[in-house]
């Protein structure tokens, strides 16, 4: 699983990106992926889920970043040819997203309201 | 519309904070005052004292040798983190509970509060603009308290509540105020006024959500919202209520912050997480 809070590094006032490459999606998703087929993953075998995107009301897109951070997952995945098996993505309640590693299952909870398992 | 002295009255029901506690948020927020004068404050109180002398003899600090007194730990702490524990520890009770109909399970709000304190900090200290860290620091951790009260009567009206912000594009706190007659920043504010905090408090928890225009040209508002809204756009502990606030562009101009820094505050306080994690399971 990857968790991760911004679009790009090169978005911020930091020399320390480099140490946190898994805090931004377009260094911590290509590094997911190298991670995985390192471990002998196939990449024809992987299911993508992706969670969260929620945003503020702001009428001016200033402040949302968690729609800039969907626009560049779905790009670096498609750029490694990876489908989206499942997505639930924007509105304004934050989610919580946990794997089952016995099943595969992955569980997505919305906000405490209702939990989908998929 | 529910009887707003309902409401009000059940501002009995907390647990008020402790007059040492408010004491303290004074002197901090005097640039006059010195470290001794809140050790001397710190003493008379003997649960505060055990308190902070446990807090900074736990291994979080790592300090060679056992802290044995409250001048000592104050010395070795310094003074923003002495007025940081006294806080965390005299608000933690009404905050830490389950506060179910914002859909915030046990500790959450409490949870939420301190992240954005934190955040605050963060975020102060990265723009340089000149405010009272002090001031900030507990205003972004009690500027929910409102709802500890008002999470009662959230729950009679949720589903009306839910409807104005689904259907007809109002904030949270907006359509709070249409369905109760009171939002959680105005309830805040009166049970700050009854704790007797200061006006600036008072005004700051009034207006975290900047819905009155003035308050967005006042810097330690302005710092409290924003740092609100990252903690909000983190993911952290946030209840039914969501992400539903309004975020107004112009009190970036107003601060002279660009977007980008204010992603730099994001990374910043991801890359604290593990410390920030440490900190709520000292309190």
């Amino acid at each position: 699983m990857l968790d991760f809070i911004l679009p790009s590094a090169s978005s911020i006032n930091s020399e320390k990106t480099e140490k946190y490459p898994f805090m931004f999606a377009d260094t911590g998703v290509p590094a997911f992926i190298e991670a995985l087929t390192d471990s002998g993953t196939k990449i024809e075998n992987m299911k993508v889920v992706i969670a969260g995107g929620a945003q503020v009301l702001d009428q001016t897109g200033v402040f949302n970043i968690d729609h800039k951070n969907y626009q560049a997952t779905k790009s670096i995945l498609s750029a490694h040819k990876l489908a989206i098996h499942h997505e639930d993505i924007g509105g304004i309640h934050s989610r919580g997203l946990s794997l089952n590693i016995g099943s595969g299952y992955s569980l997505l909870n919305l906000a405490g309201q209702r939990e989908i398992i998929i | 519309m529910t009887d707003i002295r309902e409401i009000v009255n059940e501002i009995e029901t907390l647990r008020p904070i402790p007059p040492v506690a408010a004491k303290i948020l004074e002197l901090a927020e005097d640039i006059n005052s010195s470290l001794a004068e809140i050790a001397d404050l710190i003493i008379h109180d003997p649960s505060l004292t055990a308190n902070v002398l446990r807090i900074c003899n736990s291994a979080n600090f790592g300090f060679s040798r056992k802290v044995e007194s409250v001048h000592d730990a104050t010395t070795l702490l310094g003074l923003n983190r002495i007025v940081k524990l006294v806080l965390l520890d005299s608000l933690s009770h009404n905050l830490s509970g389950d506060q179910q109909s914002y859909g915030l399970g046990e500790g959450e709000l409490w949870r939420h509060a301190v992240l954005s304190a934190h955040v605050v900090k963060i975020m102060g200290a990265n723009n340089g603009v000149p405010h009272n860290k002090h001031l900030v620091f507990t205003a972004a951790l009690i500027k929910d308290i409102g709802k500890v009260i008002l999470g009662r009567f959230v729950a009679f009206s949720f589903e009306k509540i839910h409807i104005l912000v689904k259907s007809h594009g109002y904030s949270f706190n907006e359509a709070e105020k249409e369905v109760i007659g009171m939002n959680h920043e105005e309830l805040g504010a009166l049970i700050a006024e009854r704790w007797r905090f200061s006006e600036k408090l008072i005004y700051i928890i009034r207006n975290h959500h900047l819905s009155d225009e003035s308050a967005r040209d006042d810097t330690e508002t302005a710092l409290v919202y924003l740092a609100d809204l990252v903690c909000m756009m983190m993911g952290m502990s946030t209840g039914v209520d969501g992400l539903a606030y309004r975020f107004y562009s112009d009190v970036l101009n107003r601060m002279s912050l660009t977007e980008k820094d204010l992603q730099t505050v994001i990374a910043a306080t991801g890359e604290s997480w593990e410390k920030l994690e440490s900190l709520l399971n000292l309190v």
